[in-house]
């Protein structure tokens, strides 16, 4: 009877220990897992080109970096060009904030090497060892994993890689930890010792002089085992038991919080190992010598000391797996926002480029005008000064005055231009449009507009209200109105059609008039540009069009136009 | 001998008018036809070519006009080219010293000069010698 009690309490030594070897690879596979997400959101962004994150994208970093700052569990940011220099080093500072740090040459180590030989969507976790800084190991000791993915500008151009130490330590604790009785080995494939709850020390075969109270254990080779293959069995009175840790197990597996790595290599493989001693065995197994009684007694307590120890070890990690999904949310929130503001900023560059060409369009044009009258004077002068002739003189000096007459319209024009790019008054608010168009109509004279020949006519079905400038709306309404006035086709009976609707989401106005239209093929070009008029007979000063595609463009809507002669033109405006 | 044929094309009359005052000083052998646009230019040229009337030889013409500019006057001129029995020298007259426009004009085999204003009684006798030689 005791021998069949104590075969079934070594049972019982076995399926414990193996069950706590496998549920704390579980928490290590969900860590890898984490790690390797977390590179992945880095991996995921499109940097800019030609990517200068010191340079020139500053701006485009600082975000990120701000971010950074606060992720306590990194030690290092890195970003590595394609010949392992480090463009961008952002280390914590002895526990402190991170900060920028001094660039250093990475290309002969083995996360360097082995990250560009990544392919898009793949991430590498290197070996778990103490930082070292310019080759010396850095004080106090510090286990460190290095997680590397690779980057890519905007055009899928390959810029270098992203690395990021994570700090091990607090996450390799619980590893070890919690549990009353028998010791804990975190290995790597060649069975050399990560942690241990036999010693203080990471990495202890990389500790200088290290005097372990267990026989300075580096390596488990020692005790039976031969490689990382799931096993559990007695070796001098000891239960062993190994698992090996496997990425595709753990519950952060099929988290949605962000795209799966395509594939995630590592430098090693990691192995959970659980060592029951002689010592804890025979106590163990001492009370089935006692009487039954005292058996039992003693099974409950070692029971319920087992369960208490497992019931910590679980909360712990659960507690700790729930710290790594908040901050993945958190980055996953900051990314959205970084988002926003990149595309806020995005929107701003476009404005300031269009503004920028209008700008430059106006200022070579009004220059160019400028100095057409002033030659002009220069040439008079040149003339005046050779001519004897009274007649001669008399002739020329009319022509003065035509001169300071144009340049007078052409300040007129640059004031009026001025005037309405200065204006305050582009606050966006909701427009009801024909409301406003029978407000412009009325700026027009009764003739003008209120002839029976002429029609304006809504056709406002799909849309009838936009938000945008009304004092912007207004000016262009008013030149659109003009414009079909203007060059109305007396021949016929004239109108001009106001159409709302949707493009791609967006609301579309087409403006269409039975007019006069011009030569499209030979104007398509010229259409919207300042001081470019298309019908000899009827004046004009070749603003209006230019004006209106300047406001429009300038509140991020667009305008084109097509036209026949005789028949017609048609404006389309995306707003 | 025949008068040289030279045509002004520009949208500024006191230019036109000033050009032609020194052109007339120059030379009483000129014959001289002026155009406020490019497109009334072109229509002159098409009826020189129809009936069979001298072209000009000698053509000034501005850049930024309204109805049809001076690039748009090249383009069109480069489609009768082919009807044309005499040559035809086009000097690009412009206040613009961009260089966006002075490499534009180089993509025009059709421009002999490019001209920037004040168009002076010396430049205008270089451009006259250039073309005509001493035959003006």
């Amino acid at each position: 009877m005791l021998a069949g009690q104590r075969r079934a309490r070594m049972v019982e030594f076995y399926e414990e220990e193996t069950s706590v070897a496998i549920n704390k690879t579980y928490f290590l596979s969900d860590v890898c897992q984490y790690l390797a997400h977390n590179t992945m959101y880095w991996t995921s962004i499109e940097y800019p080109k030609n990517f200068d994150p010191l340079g020139e994208d500053r701006g485009f970093l600082q975000p990120y970096l701000d971010v950074l700052r606060d992720l306590g569990f990194y030690d290092q940011f890195r970003i590595i060009d394609l010949n392992g220099e480090e463009l961008l080093r952002y280390q914590s500072n002895q526990g402190r904030e991170m900060e920028l740090a001094q660039s250093q040459n990475k290309v002969h180590r083995e996360y360097v090497r082995e990250g560009l030989k990544l392919n898009k969507g793949e991430v590498y976790l290197s070996r778990i060892n103490l930082n070292r800084e310019n080759g010396e190991i850095e004080r106090p000791y510090k286990p460190v994993l290095r997680s590397v993915g690779p980057i890519y500008d905007s055009n899928n151009i390959r810029l270098g890689l992203v690395v990021i130490n994570f700090r091990m330590e607090d996450i390799l604790k619980p590893i070890v930890s919690f549990r009353s009785k028998g010791n804990t080995y975190l290995v790597d494939s060649d069975l050399t010792v990560i942690t241990a709850s036999t010693t203080k020390y990471s990495i202890p075969n990389e500790v200088e002089k290290f005097q372990d109270s267990l026989k300075g254990i580096y390596r488990l080779e020692d005790v039976g085992l031969k490689n990382l293959r799931d096993t559990t069995y007695i070796s001098n009175g000891s239960i062993w038991s190994l698992h090996k840790m496997d990425l595709t197990k753990g519950s952060l597996r099929n988290s949605a919080v962000f795209n799966e790595p395509e594939a995630i290599k590592t430098a090693t493989d990691w192995a959970v190992v659980r060592e029951l001693p002689e010592e804890e065995i025979s106590n163990g197994l001492w009370p089935i010598y006692q009487n039954f009684m005292v058996l039992h007694l003693f099974s409950i307590i070692a029971l319920t000391g087992i369960a208490y120890g497992y019931l910590k070890y679980q909360q712990t990690k659960l507690q700790l797996v729930g710290e790594l999904k908040d901050k993945n949310e958190s980055l996953v929130q900051k990314k959205s926002e970084l988002e926003m503001i990149n595309k806020q900023v995005k929107q701003s560059n476009l404005r300031l480029k269009i503004r920028n060409e209008q700008l430059e369009q106006f200022s070579y044009l009004i220059s160019h005008n400028l100095r057409s009258p002033v030659t002009n004077m220069t040439v008079i002068l040149d003339m005046l000064k050779k001519e004897k002739d009274i007649i001669g003189v008399q002739t020329l000096l009319p022509k003065l005055e035509s001169i300071a007459d144009r340049v007078t319209s052409l300040t007129e024009d640059v004031r009026y231009y001025i005037s309405i790019l200065d204006r305050n008054e582009v606050d966006l608010k909701e427009i009801d449009l024909r409301q406003l168009i029978e407000k412009v109509r009325g700026d027009f004279s009764e003739s003008a507009v209120d002839d029976e020949n002429f029609k304006i006519v809504y056709d406002l079905k799909e849309w009838d209200t936009l938000v945008f400038s009304k004092y912007y709306l207004k000016s262009i309404i008013h030149s659109f109105l003009a414009n079909a006035i203007r060059f109305r086709n007396k021949e016929v009976d004239s109108y001009v059609i106001f159409r709302s609707d949707f493009e791609k989401g967006r609301r579309v106005l087409y403006v269409e008039d039975n007019g006069l239209g011009f030569d499209f093929k030979r104007h398509k070009h010229n259409v919207f540009k300042l001081y470019r008029r298309f019908h000899r007979d009827i004046s004009g000063k070749g603003m209006g069009l230019f004006l209106i595609k300047t406001l429009l463009e300038s509140l991020d809507a667009s305008v084109s136009v097509k036209s026949i002669v005789g028949k017609g033109t048609i404006f389309k405006i995306i707003f | 001998m025949s008068k040289a044929n030279i045509l002004l094309v520009d949208d500024d009359e006191i230019y036109l008018y000033l050009t032609e005052r020194l052109l007339e000083g120059i030379s009483e052998n000129l014959e001289i036809n002026t155009y406020t646009d490019g497109e009334k230019a072109l229509d002159y040229i098409g009826e020189c070519i129809n009936e069979g009337n001298e072209l000009p030889g000698v053509i000034l013409l501005d850049v930024n006009m309204p109805f049809l500019d001076g690039w748009g006057f090249l383009k069109e001129f480069r489609n009768l080219k082919s009807k044309m029995t005499a040559p035809v020298h086009i000097y690009l007259v412009t206040s613009s010293e961009r260089e966006r426009d002075k490499e534009r004009a180089k993509e025009f085999d059709e421009l002999t000069g490019y001209v920037v204003k004040p168009v002076s009684e010396d430049k205008l006798v270089e451009i006259l010698t250039a073309v005509y030689e001493n035959q003006w």
